[in-house]
Formats: C-alpha cells, sequence, structure tokens
C-alpha cells in the first residue's frame, strides 16, 4: 500500500526529534559510569574517535537509507534490494521488544517523581524498591501484579499512543519541540545546583582524572564504541524511520552531525551532573567515590534517592528535577520507538494513522502491561534488555554495515545520495569507517559477549529462564522478521527514486 | 580537582559542545531548499 508520507513542517522539528530519540536514559544513568570503569578522562580519546568513526557514519547510513527510500526499516531496506527486507522487520521487532520493556522504567521515574517531594524510600531506597514498590518475586512465571506500577504505565502508554496519533508533525514533532528544550532546562538547574554540593569536586576529579594506560586495554575501545552504538539509537531503524519523513533536499549530514554532537553534548553534562552528586555522597558518607559509584536502575532509584535524603535543603525540588528529566529523556525515546512500528504498519497495510497507532500502539502496550508491572516484571526487564542490546541491536547493526557495504555494496550510491543535498561532502573516510571499522569493533564485540555468555549465565539466571526470555527472544525476533518478509508485498517494487535538484541546478537521479 | 581532571573537563565541553556548534553554525548557513513537489502539509 502506497501513500504519500507525511513530512516534518521544519527542519529544527526533525534535529530535536532525532536529538530526542538519542536522548534516553542511557546518556544520564549509562555514560558517566562508562567512562568512570573505563580510564575517566582517558576515556574521552576513544568515545570520541568511535563518536566520529562510528556513531556519525551510521546516523548518516541510516538517514541515507530512509531518506532515499522513503520508507520504514522494511520498505526501505526492500527498496535497497529486494532481499534485504528482513533485516527491516528485525528492526520492527527490536523495536517492538524494546518499547514493551522501556515504557516500564519511564513508568517508575514518574512515580519516583512523585516520591521525591516526601522522599517516601525512608532509609532504605534499595528495600523500598525491591519490596515495597516493585514487590520483586523469584524469576519464572508471573505469580501477581504490581498496581502501584501499572497505573503509571497506563499513563505512560496513553501519553506516548495520544502523541502518535496526532502524526509526524502535530505529535511527535510539537512534542519535542517542548520536550527537548525542557529536558535541557531542568537538567541544567540539576547540573548547577550539583556542582555547588559539599563533595562535588571529589566526583569530578574521579570522573575526568585520566587514567592513560586504559587507552592500550582493547576492553576500553570496545567499551567507547557500545556506550556511542547504545547512545545514539542506530542500528534498529529508529532513524531510518524519520529520515523517511524528510522533504528532498534535506542536509543529511549536516543533520547527522548536530544529532550526533547534540548526543554527546548532553552526555557530558549528565556526567558532570551524576559526578558531582556521588561526590557529595562519598563526601558525606566519608568514602571514596568508587564505593558508590554505580549505573542503571542502581544509581538512577536506590544511589540518587540515598542522596536526596541526605541532602539539607531543596531536596524534594532536586527529586522532581532528576527523575522528571528521567521521564523526559525516556517518554521521547520511546515514542521514537513505537513510530519505527507504527510507520512500518502503515506503509505494509491499508489503515491510516489513529487505527495503525490504536491497533499495534494498543498491542505493544498490552503486552508491556501484561508482562512488566507484575512481582517477575524487573526479572524480565533485566534479561530482555541484556539479550536484545546485545544480540538485537548490535548484531543487527553488524549484519546490516555487513551487507550493505560487502555483500550488496551499496555505500557508493547512499554516500552519492548524502552529498546531493549536503553542505558537509562525504568522502571515503565514510565507507571506511562503515566497511571496515565499524564491522571490526562490531564483530569483536559480539564475539566478547558471546564468549561471557557461555562462561557464565547473565545474571546467574538459570538456564532454563535464559534459554526463554533471553536468547528465545532474541532469536525469536529474527525468525519473525524472516517470515514477515517472506509475505508478497504489492506495490513495494514500483518505487523510482526522487529526482533531486544538486546546487548546479542539474536534475539527477540519486 | 585535579590539574589532569580539570584538563580533560575542559577539553570534553570544548570538543563536544565546539562540534555541535560547529555543526549547528554549518547548517544554519546552508538552508535547507523546498521545492514545489515538497508537500509538508500531506
Amino acid at each position: 500500500m502506497q501513500r504519500e508520507r507525511e513530512q516534518w513542517g521544519t527542519r529544527a522539528g526533525f534535529l530535536l526529534a532525532a536529538i530526542g530519540s538519542a536522548i534516553g536514559l542511557g546518556n544520564i544513568w549509562r555514560f558517566p559510569y562508562v567512562t568512570y570503569e573505563n580510564g575517566g578522562g582517558a576515556f574521552l580519546v576513544p568515545y570520541l574517535i568511535a563518536l566520529l568513526t562510528a556513531g556519525i557514519p551510521f546516523l548518516i547510513l541510516e538517514y541515507a537509507i530512509g531518506h532515499r527510500f522513503h520508507g520504514s526499516p522494511p520498505l526501505a531496506f526492500r527498496r535497497l534490494h529486494r532481499r534485504a527486507e528482513a533485516l527491516g522487520w528485525w528492526q520492527v521487532g527490536i523495536c517492538f521488544v524494546i518499547a514493551a520493556y522501556y515504557a516500564v522504567i519511564v513508568a517508575w521515574a514518574l512515580r519516583y517523581t512523585g516520591f521525591s517531594i516526601g522522599q517516601d524510600w525512608g532509609d532504605d531506597p534499595e528495600a523500598f524498591l525491591i519490596g515495597d514498590f516493585l514487590q520483586v518475586g523469584e524469576p519464572g512465571w508471573i505469580t501477581s501484579y504490581v498496581s502501584g506500577v501499572l497505573w503509571p504505565l497506563i499513563a505512560v502508554w496513553a501519553f506516548v499512543l495520544v502523541v502518535l496519533a496526532l502524526g509526524v508533525r502535530r505529535g511527535i514533532e510539537r512534542a519535542n519541540m517542548i520536550f527537548i528544550p525542557l529536558l535541557v532546562v531542568l537538567f541544567g538547574i540539576l547540573v548547577v545546583r550539583a556542582l555547588f554540593l559539599d563533595g562535588a569536586e571529589l566526583g569530578l576529579d574521579a570522573l575526568f582524572s585520566p587514567d592513560w594506560s586504559a587507552i592500550t586495554d582493547g576492553g576500553v575501545w570496545v567499551a567507547a564504541y557500545g556506550q556511542i552504538f547504545f547512545s545514539l539509537s542506530v542500528g534498529f531503524g529508529i532513524m531510518v524511520t524519520y529520515a523517511s519523513h524528510l522533504h528532498r533536499r534535506s542536509d543529511l549530514t549536516g543533520s547527522a552531525l548536530v544529532a550526533g554532537f547534540a548526543n554527546s553534548s548532553f552526555e557530558i553534562l549528565a556526567g558532570i551532573g551524576v559526578f558531582a552528586t556521588l561526590g557529595f555522597m562519598a563526601a558525606s558518607s566519608g568514602v571514596a567515590v568508587g564505593e558508590v559509584a554505580q549505573s542503571g536502575i542502581g544509581l538512577a532509584f536506590i544511589a540518587f534517592p540515598q542522596i536526596i535524603s541526605t541532602l539539607t535543603s531543596g531536596a524534594g525540588l532536586f527529586g522532581v528535577l532528576f527523575f522528571a528529566s528521567l521521564v523526559i529523556a525516556g517518554l521521547t525515546s520511546l515514542v521514537s520507538i513505537v513510530q519505527v512500528v507504527i510507520s512500518t504498519v502503515q506503509d505494509r497495510t491499508p489503515l491510516t494513522r489513529v487505527p495503525a497507532v490504536a491497533i499495534v500502539g494498543g498491542a505493544i502496550a498490552l503486552v508491556s502491561i501484561l508482562l512488566f508491572p507484575t512481582a517477575q516484571g524487573l526479572h524480565y526487564l533485566d534479561v530482555t534488555d541484556h539479550f536484545i542490546n546485545q544480540y538485537g541491536i548490535a548484531l543487527a547493526a553488524l549484519v546490516i554495515v555487513i551487507v550493505v557495504s560487502w555483500i550488496l555494496r551499496r555505500l557508493q550510491p547512499l554516500q552519492a545520495h548524502a552529498n546531493l543535498t549536503s553542505a558537509v561532502r562525504l568522502g571515503a573516510w565514510w565507507q571506511v569507517a562503515l566497511g571496515i571499522i565499524t564491522p571490526v569493533v562490531l564483530g569483536w564485540m559480539m564475539w566478547d559477549s558471546l564468549r561471557q555468555e557461555f562462561e557464565q549465565n547473565y545474571g546467574d539466571y538459570s538456564t532454563e529462564f535464559l534459554l526463554v526470555v533471553g536468547w528465545g527472544l532474541a532469536i525469536g525476533v529474527i525468525v519473525v522478521g524472516v517470515v514477515l518478509s517472506l509475505f508478497r508485498w504489492r506495490g513495494a517494487d514500483d518505487f523510482v527514486p526522487a529526482e533531486i535538484e544538486t546546487v548546479g541546478g542539474e536534475g539527477r537521479r540519486s | 580537582m585535579s590539574g589532569g581532571a580539570l584538563a580533560m573537563l575542559i577539553v570534553a565541553i570544548v570538543i563536544v559542545w565546539g562540534g555541535l556548534a560547529m555543526s549547528v553554525v554549518t547548517l544554519m548557513r546552508h538552508p535547507d531548499v523546498r521545492v514545489a513537489e515538497d508537500r509538508p502539509d500531506l
């Protein structure tokens, strides 16, 4: 089914949506700890090299595929080559799974925004999170539902589906035009406050002191490339989808540079804010920063509540700023993830936007609501997140760069397409980055991850649990992707690339 | 803060935030040109 694609209203709107997608929970709770653990200030060298040699080149690749072939991932990859369609469906499956569990973390942050006002977690935030709030049970089948998570999760899904139902311009673009500046203001206030806390300099010293010996450690380079990949929202089709709504003469390379540097700028800001706060915690507890430094759920829902309770003034406001920032960063990313699925259904079926959102968005929401606000929800989230990141996003990115650069050999025409409309011209470096550097690093990451997987069960979960919730899901998404690509798609191949006017005025078919 | 940490903090800010500023300026100097066929209202 072919229909006119909705377009972004303004370039700023597209950029803010792309930045909103890239800036997510990982920027706030993953980057600071990864930096600290991998050489501190010295980590920034491999990090910046990874940004320029893999992150931004991959971002440009996704923009070029989406813009050139004018479709959601399955349609765009099919137009790239008929047999590549399965890659797009694989990405859609990954988005379906990630959306289902990502929403529940946003729901937790929403509740914690309220908890912050009265510091409802009391003296033991860990016991509060695990016991009182999440009511975590043993891994396995669902034993009970947790109403304290269920209701905010329903609210999160209601918001996301309304934004998507309003469309690309009136929904996604408008929401990001409000949320991204708001996020920067809220988080900026938090960082300024954190810098004036006693001990803030200890935290910053721990984060930025360079350990130059780390540069020679291959694991540090893998961590840098991993952080860039997971942080930039590349590899699961979001940027293909967003770029498919750009108008013909959009500057692809310039947009990718802005989105990539904006994402890293926010990560640096988050590192300063988080470690200044951890420095305060270390100083007030009389311990080293290394003893309080952590990442992920532990940082956000255990360490930060502890710190907030220690503040003598403005504790409630500090908590609201932190958790509201998590909510906003999470919502804008969640909207972009679900949009991949919605856009695909619109391309593949006669459904218009609102029915597509109601049926397909509703289905993702239902899965999310049935599985995650439960006593087993934290275990499902932990295992699903690990396996879909490693053997979903990272593996899909690896397969895509190999297929596009080595099997189909499409980098040259995609480079030419990006150069037609972009002020910053791509040179041979772009093909080297995607054809050699990115596959080598991603391949090494995959090998290293698989080696660890078979050495020890992830998170010490039972093999049976990992086989069903982890491996089963990661492999299942691939199988579903391949199966969906086998169905006939009428009209998908009736595509003629748009003629784009070059700067010199001569029309060229890209 | 140690001198090394302060230097890396400044380097990180200058490169990353400077990179963002330069990218934005470059993009603003080359505004997208809309052609008649682009119909954003669709």
